[in-house]
């Protein structure tokens, strides 16, 4: 008898156990069982939604990506917020480590709740406002008198999706040509100047690409990666573009002749015993663009303000310079949103302008080492920046979004972009035909 | 007293069946909850047209939408051959050299039993563990193309190029064939030594008695491993997710990979759904149709008793 008893009770154990992850939704959306594993925020702010009247407290939810350090940012504001803060908002953050953001997120969204302010890259910006995620800051802005913008244009800019502002940027990469002054040095090459075409570059880039005894590479003058964001300032800087000015058609500019011309030049760079690029396969044996820059392997190649920290720190000799042609360069960012399914957009409006304001700005300056999005803080970094360096930040001037946050055509060029570069550093056949069915495949 | 005793024999059963399914509640539970409930519910959602990150209220129905748009998405055909080549590719390659290993480990010679843990070993270590370490065997200056150029064969960036990248996947897979080899081991230990003799004593040479005797007693653990071997093959994953993300040029979208990306890169789960079922099905008619041909290959032992 006790024998059986103890049965029945570890049973009722097990079952208890296999029950309690589902207990927490009994009182929210019973269909949404599956997405409760992970404790949405959300709930609090609906409690607070239900005591808002007797004027007790709001609270808003906040989540980005990222460790919780002590210098973190977002705590530092945080806590101040809450201490000082009159209108009675209590902000709650949460930090999701490493690459489960987007999961978390997503997971946020499909429980019903989501989160009152999320942060997101740029790269996902048009997702969220297209799925109707993301809320139209334009009302917020214009009631309220005392938003004092003090954001770099282009940055500002970045937020922008079809004229509408949906997000405030927190920190961003502007795009700009990095080269290695040793390896200009050695070869007795000029460094790149903002005069310079991408014939110049090529010029430059073949003098600086040198082999062994044995025939192998021993350095390499520039790298024509595929990555899209390069390919593009590239095609960009040239004059060259995707879509329409109205954004209304891609027939004729993304499959135009030009375009296919500039595509084989460039990927061109990066193929056969002649080339003056490493290829992918390169870049497998000696590492991304970066790696290969400190260990005195490549002399130029395009890419983010997140490269300056990795040169300083490996002590290479480096510089900075604008794109070669027009300059055009994408700018990356990483920016807030009130969420769509926010109770008390008022109160995250004023959260939204703590978190992305000039405070921040100047503490992530001081703390996290990433351009100021205000342009007094954007002034003073400046003057601590040697002629080299300065580039990095003029290059702002020529700034625009990357083609993704274009609207809805740019958005679908963007996800064809990839496999596009891909099919043509393979030589899945004729660039033309390539861009010409590639288009045909998101009509 | 006799009916009485039938009685109480029943009461007890019965307690004793209620004990049983008090026992095995927690699977049935898991099995309701974790899997037959969520296969019906991606049944009617393979129905309809759902965002995930919109959340449930805009579960569209669409009918058969989802399974017409199928047939005219380039990837999902892309997808289709390239697994449906790694299946004609990988399967009879994997077959054949686990049965040739199994039959080396069933030797008569000394360690044996270390040679056998040796192995086996492989398929003990941790995909990912193992797919880090095949990513740099490949690599364009990796160990395999060093080995070549022993030989002075300049090989490929075997990841990094559309034509070799889906054999350099099944080639890794030879790393994983433990499972399968082990199989075949106690298979061959089953195969009567006496037959063996018998036909020996008769003048059969060695491979002769491999493929007349062998091959024929050990044909319902090759029926096994095949049937399993295709259901593995489809539901192939990790390796790719991990190493070529399904490229480069979708030469390694497999059927997996490309659900996967459907349903969480996409968020279209309807659509995911669909080829979930489309996937049950195909294998489904292949396991069928193995099924079916094997009452001409495959040779039962006990059939000849009845």
């Amino acid at each position: 008898m006790r024998k059986k008893l103890l049965a029945i009770a570890m049973c009722l154990v097990l079952v208890a156990a296999s029950f309690a992850g589902c207990s927490k939704s009994d009182n929210k959306d019973a269909t949404n069982a599956a997405a409760t594993s992970e404790p949405t925020k959300a709930t609090s702010d609906s409690d607070a939604g239900k005591t808002e009247n007797t004027g007790e407290k709001i609270t808003i939810t906040v989540t980005k990506w990222g460790e919780v350090t002590e210098n973190d940012v977002e705590t530092k504001l945080i806590d101040e917020f809450n201490k000082t803060n009159d209108k009675n908002i209590e902000v709650k953050l949460d930090v999701v480590p490493g690459d489960g953001y987007g999961d978390r997120l997503t997971t946020s969204f499909s429980s019903g709740e989501g989160y009152d302010i999320f942060l997101s890259g740029e790269g996902d910006f048009y997702k969220w406002v297209d799925k109707g995620l993301a809320s139209n800051l334009n009302d917020l802005i214009k009631a309220d008198s005392s938003f004092a913008n003090n954001m770099t244009e282009s940055i500002y800019n970045m937020g922008k999706i079809n004229d509408g502002q949906y997000y405030l940027v927190k920190d961003y990469n502007p795009m700009c040509l990095w080269y290695n002054k040793d390896m200009f040095d050695a070869a007795k090459v000029e460094y790149p100047n903002a005069n310079w075409t991408w014939d110049d570059l090529y010029a430059a880039a073949q003098k600086l690409t040198t082999k062994n005894d044995d025939g192998t590479f021993k350095t390499f003058g520039f790298q024509a990666q595929s990555w899209a964001y390069a390919v593009s300032c590239y095609l960009e800087s040239k004059g060259l573009s995707y879509i329409s000015t109205d954004g209304k058609t891609a027939d004729g500019y993304f499959n135009s002749p030009d375009m296919a011309k500039a595509l084989d030049w460039y990927f061109g760079m990066a193929d056969g015993e002649t080339r003056v690029s490493p290829t992918t396969a390169d870049t497998d044996t000696y590492g991304d663009g970066t790696s290969m820059m400190v260990s005195g392997k490549l002399a130029m190649f395009i890419s983010g303000g997140w490269v300056k920290s990795s040169l300083e720190s490996a002590g290479t000799n480096y510089g900075t310079a604008l794109i070669p042609g027009n300059h055009t360069s994408y700018i990356c960012a990483a920016g807030y949103t009130i969420g769509s399914r926010c109770k008390h957009p008022e109160a995250a409006w004023e959260v939204l302008k703590m978190l992305t304001g000039e405070k921040a700005s100047e503490l992530r300056t001081q703390y996290e080492a990433v351009l100021p999005t205000s342009k007094t803080q954007l002034d003073k970094l400046a003057a601590t920046f040697t002629d080299d360096q300065k580039a990095l930040l003029q290059t702002l001037d020529y700034g625009v979004q990357p083609i993704g946050l274009r609207g809805a055509l740019g958005s679908k060029i963007n996800e064809i972009l990839s496999n596009t570069f891909d099919r043509v550093v393979f030589k899945d056949g004729k660039t033309q035909d390539i861009l010409n069915e590639e288009l045909n495949g998101i009509k | 007293m006799k009916k009485e005793n039938k009685k109480k024999a029943t009461a007890s059963q019965k307690r004793e069946n209620r004990q049983g399914y008090l026992y095995v509640m927690p699977w049935i539970l898991g099995f309701f909850l974790f899997t037959l409930i969520p296969m019906l519910f991606s049944l009617v959602l393979s129905l309809c047209n759902w965002d995930i990150v919109t959340g449930l209220k805009t579960v569209n129905f669409v009918g058969i939408d989802n399974y017409k748009n199928l047939f005219q998405d380039r990837d999902f055909l892309r997808s289709l051959k390239v697994t449906f080549k790694f299946c004609l590719i990988s399967i009879p390659f994997y077959q054949i050299i686990s049965l040739a290993v199994a039959l080396m480990l069933n030797m008569n010679i000394k360690f044996m039993k270390t040679f056998r843990l040796i192995y086996f070993l492989p398929s003990i270590i941790p995909v990912i563990a193992s797919t880090m370490i095949w990513s740099q065997i490949f690599g364009e200056s990796g160990l395999l193309n060093q080995a070549l150029r022993l030989f002075k064969v300049q090989g490929p960036a075997w990841l990094n190029n559309p034509r070799t990248s889906l054999y350099a996947l099944i080639i890794m897979g030879v790393w994983g064939i433990g499972n399968t080899m082990i199989i075949y081991l106690s298979g061959l230990q089953g195969v009567n030594e006496e037959l063996k003799e018998a036909a020996k004593i008769d003048g059969a040479k060695s491979h002769q008695i491999f493929f007349r005797i062998t091959i024929p007693m050990i044909s319902p653990t090759i029926f096994f491993n095949v049937v399993m071997a295709i259901i593995g093959s489809f539901q192939y994953f990790t390796q790719a997710y991990v190493m070529t993300e399904g490229g480069p040029l979708k030469s390694t979208l497999f059927y997996n990979l490309y659900l996967y990306i459907k349903a969480y890169k996409d968020y279209e789960m309807g659509y995911a759904s669909a080829m979930a079922w489309v996937m049950f099905a195909i294998i489904m008619i292949l396991t069928l149709i193995v099924i079916k041909s094997s009452s001409f290959w495959v040779y039962y032992q006990n059939d000849d008793k009845i």
